[in-house]
């Protein structure tokens, strides 16, 4: 990446900030699909 | 290293964190419907032949209108950090299309009951290349970067850089050098030229001498002889 802001935490940041949003959609999903009981 | 604002970063990351949660959530909503043989619905006067699924009613509309609102989140904190961190977004795209096109290939090669689906098929493929080829022209892009000559697209970015000095086209000849010329002296350059011509006969000696002294008296401000 060029630009004047690229600290390597950022790009950690959001490879962390992915993987978070699919593991939370994982887990409403699998919630609210699963049968009542 | 300028230090961005907080609020861009967070901004950012939140977009990307709900872009990702979002194309995830469709994803499975349509493998839910796919599961029931490709179509559903719910409310409204009619009577329904297959119910949607709560949960397909829950997450399709949070993960299409919660999807742009991330996209646009996305896009504004990029803005704030600068560089080009905003045209991540554009790998939005390419996921979108290409995990919802390998729902479409799967369930239409191996579909839960029955033989191929083709209608299935030829969406998968159209989602494929919709998000594929474009994911390739910008893998290509950033790949060359800026060693194509004269200009390439690097992360979004148009870079121009001078073209190297390239041999002659075969077609071209390079022309002849004309005895005399460039010399630097006017005055010579003129002579030799009018002696050309009385070589080739287009002037006659006399024409000859007559412009011969006319340009004597012209650039040395002497008298013809």
């Amino acid at each position: 990446m060029t630009g004047r802001f690229e600290p390597a935490w950022v790009r950690v940041a959001v490879v962390v900030a992915v993987v978070v949003g699919i593991v939370l959609a994982v887990w409403l999903f699998g919630t609210i699909s699963a049968p009542p009981g | 290293m300028t230090r961005p604002p907080a609020l861009s970063v967070a901004a950012y990351l939140v977009g990307v964190a709900g872009l990702a949660f979002c194309i995830t959530l469709l994803w499975f909503g349509m493998r839910a419907v796919l599961d029931l043989g490709g179509y559903c619905a719910s409310g409204g006067p009619y009577e329904i032949s297959v119910q949607c699924p709560d949960a397909v009613i829950a997450s399709t509309p949070l993960s299409i209108f919660g999807g742009i609102a991330a996209l646009f989140l996305m896009l504004w904190g990029g803005a704030g950090l600068g560089g080009s961190w905003i045209s991540l977004a554009f790998l939005a795209w390419p996921a979108l299309f290409l995990s919802l096109g390998w729902n479409f290939l799967q369930y239409g090669f191996f579909p839960p009951d029955g033989d191929w689906v083709w209608s299935w098929i030829v969406c998968g493929v159209l989602f494929v290349a919709m998000g594929g080829i474009p994911l390739w022209v910008a893998l290509v892009a950033l790949r060359d970067g800026p060693h194509t000559d004269g200009r390439s697209y690097a992360a979004g970015r148009v870079v121009i850089r001078p073209r190297p000095p390239s041999a002659p086209s075969p077609g071209l000849v390079e022309p002849t050098p004309v005895p005399g010329a460039g010399s630097g002296d006017p005055l010579v350059d003129r002579l030799e030229r009018l002696a050309e011509l009385r070589r080739a006969g287009d002037l006659t000696t006399a024409e000859f001498e007559t412009a011969k002294a006319a340009t004597l008296a012209e650039l040395t401000g002497g008298p013809a002889r």
